[in-house]
């Protein structure tokens, strides 16, 4: 149940939000997954390199991360790391052999981030199942369907795992403008707006 | 025989031996309205009045035939004469039709069909049929084929493939086909028909598939063809991190030649063709046909399941849907079992288990394996009872009997019920040098097993283990726990 789960949840705001912070961090650095993934697929030329773009729409953009609410930005990050771990699925059977280790790796780390989000949306007063996550655009999801051939198949998880660190690279930006109590922002503090 | 103003060049030709088609050039300054007069001398009522510088007679016999031709104009006349025999005649078969040319895109595979007319020709005779495939719109000749078959006197449509080098897709073929009948009974010329109207095959663009062919599987060290099919102009292509040098086909259309592939990685080896805003791309699967499954071996544990293990040899490159698969076949019984293994580790033995079946104690295994480049296959014949390799013992027990003997007790998972089965007693005192001790005890099925040990030191402390196999030895079972036991004093 979910008291159960948040039995599990320790520490202060601020020892939670650094832990986000450090998460989102490890998972944004493109060597814990895309480059090995890169490597195995044989993608490692200029021009496959080029071809490996995020498909528009498919991860939430930092600005519209950085507009929502705390409890919005907590359900949408919690909600698309779920797609993410499906599409985790999706490229394992599509890697034969599975030769990725770091790609187990990745899963528990996601899973990480979504138990302290769990955690976050409970201390923030309320679960954040109320609020209503940011739909992604209509942007291509994860499509390793078998209608694809190998090669695409292979851009199509190359171009997944981009926006997928992109992503957490955004998550990590929103989480590090976040103040030192659950109240404020520090986007909203006047210190804030003197650096901008 | 000429004399001015005669024909000349007399010649004739036949298409199916029954029949002869002469012609001859017209006198000079014969113009129109000139009338031939043909006759052949030794065939009766054989002399026919015509307007025309050729005539079809029925097929003279061997040997020489005196032709006589009247020409007759403006009430001038001139008569020619010529020795025709079958030695001057030419055979030139009719000019053969194609019924069919389909393409198999996948296989890159062009399907011929035609009819042989073999119920026009009066003799079995041997046909040589050559085959012409050109490629692209400059009619390149890439293929020059002959095909032999035999005239029967009946119509028969013959097939004809062909695997192109170049995927279909890429570039329009063109297919043509002549014939030269070799028949024995004809002592004339014998020359090749006309090629038959050309057929040509193009690929109508079905989906966003530009780059041929399509997650290809070859055999280490192969040649091969990729194209791409693009209106935009390609500037590179490339195999892996090696650029290739591009092969301009029809249009946009290019084509890159590997030659002696190397083997890919489990994930293929990327083909790519870029152009100005665009990259398109394949993968090819370069690998080995199965080896010959090695080391394969089939015992049982429990004569109720046989355990059929094996080693792959050497790696095929392979994996996922293009991985080796392998059926293990019993001939006695007909049955067989499926393995599939996804994620194959290399050089690890693979096995399988296959239910022992009532009252068969002799298999004939064949163990075949199989991927997109070939299959093998190994085979053995056991009797299955001398190849019982029993599980550990367990539950090993001992009890007094008294002071100087002990009973041993085990138990064997298995059906036994048919065998003697042979276990070794290992009997450790301290002190003292291991003994070891054999028994043959009636097998049983799933059950128990009770020895009896004498000659034992009183008020000792031994420690004895056991383990089993068959009379007829095939390996011995892991050793049972060992247990210590202190005899009753006497």
């Amino acid at each position: 149940s979910t008291a159960a789960a948040m039995r599990g949840c320790m520490g202060p705001y601020q020892h939670l939000l650094s832990q986000l912070q450090r998460q989102a961090h490890l998972t944004e650095d493109t060597s814990s997954l895309l480059e090995p993934y890169i490597h195995l697929q044989g993608l490692n030329t200029p021009i496959l390199r080029g071809s490996c773009t995020e498909h528009p729409g498919a991860f939430p953009s930092k600005d519209a991360l950085r507009g929502l609410s705390k409890r919005s930005f907590l359900r949408t990050v919690n909600a698309t790391l779920d797609r993410v771990l499906k599409g985790l699925v999706a490229l394992q059977k599509q890697l034969l052999n599975n030769d990725l280790k770091e790609l187990e790796t990745a899963r528990q780390n996601i899973q990480g981030i979504r138990n302290n989000i769990h955690c976050m949306s409970w201390l923030l007063g309320g679960s954040s199942e109320t609020a209503e996550p940011m739909q992604t655009g209509p942007g291509s999801w994860l499509q390793l369907t078998s209608t694809l051939d190998v090669f695409q198949a292979k851009l199509e998880g190359c171009r997944f795992l981009r926006g997928y660190h992109r992503f957490m690279g955004s998550v990590g930006w929103v989480f590090r403008e976040w103040g030192e109590s659950p109240s404020r922002s520090r986007r909203h503090s006047p210190r804030w707006a003197l650096h901008k | 025989s000429q004399k001015k103003g005669a024909l000349r060049d007399l010649k004739c030709v036949t298409n199916n031996l029954q029949e002869w088609d002469c012609s001859w050039k017209a006198p000079l300054g014969a113009g129109r309205g000139t009338v031939y007069e043909v006759c052949i001398e030794d065939r009766p009522r054989s002399c026919y009045r015509l307007e025309k510088t050729n005539i079809k007679i029925a097929a003279l016999s061997p040997g020489d035939h005196e032709i006589r031709i009247n020409s007759l104009h403006d009430l001038q006349s001139s008569m020619s004469k010529f020795i025709l025999n079958e030695r001057n005649v030419s055979l030139v078969p009719d000019t053969p039709k194609i019924l069919n040319l389909s393409a198999d895109f996948s296989t890159s595979t062009l399907h011929l069909t035609w009819n042989d007319k073999g119920s026009l020709f009066p003799y079995h005779s041997n046909v040589i049929w050559e085959i012409k495939i050109l490629r692209k719109e400059s009619m390149e000749l890439v293929k020059l084929a002959t095909y032999n078959t035999t005239l029967s006197g009946k119509d028969a449509v013959r097939h004809w493939s062909w695997t192109s080098d170049m995927p279909l897709e890429c570039a329009t073929h063109h297919v043509g086909i002549r014939r030269y009948i070799d028949c024995p009974h004809f002592s004339g010329r014998k020359e090749w028909s006309d090629w038959s109207p050309m057929k040509n095959i193009s690929w109508t663009p079905d989906s966003q598939t530009k780059v041929f062919p399509q997650d290809k599987v070859i055999l280490v060290g192969s040649d091969i063809t990729f194209c791409c099919v693009s209106q935009e102009k390609v500037l590179l292509a490339q195999i892996g991190h090696k650029n290739c040098p591009l092969i301009q086909l029809d249009g946009g259309n290019v084509a890159i030649e590997i030659h002696n592939i190397s083997v890919s990685a489990n994930s293929g080896t990327n083909v790519v063709f870029t152009t100005e805003d665009n990259m398109f791309g394949t993968v090819v699967f370069a690998g080995y046909p199965p080896d010959s499954p090695q080391k394969l071996n089939c015992e049982t544990h429990d004569l109720k399941e046989i355990i059929c293990s094996w080693n792959p040899g050497r790696p095929t490159a392979l994996v996922g849907p293009r991985n080796t698969s392998y059926t293990l076949f019993e001939s006695f019984s007909g049955k067989y079992v499926k393995f599939k293994r996804v994620e194959a580790l290399t050089n690890e033995s693979y096995q399988l288990l296959f239910q022992m079946l009532p009252n068969q104690e002799m298999y004939n295994f064949t163990l075949n394996a199989r991927n997109p480049l070939g299959r093998s296959a190994s085979t053995i014949l056991v009797n299955i009872t001398e190849r019982v390799s029993p599980h550990a013992p367990t539950s090993f027990k001992v009890k007094d009997i008294n002071s100087t003997a002990v009973t041993l007790s085990w138990h064997l998972p298995g059906n036994f019920a048919k065998i003697y089965l042979l276990c070794e007693i290992e009997i450790n005192k301290a002190n003292s040098i291991q003994e070891s001790r054999n028994v043959t005890v009636k097998g049983v099925e799933n059950s128990s097993y009770l020895v009896a040990v004498d000659k034992l030191n009183p008020y000792t402390v031994y420690t004895f283990r056991i383990r089993c196999s068959t009379e007829t030895f095939w390996k011995w079972s892991k050793w049972s726990n060992e247990r210590k036991h202190l005899t009753t004093e006497a």
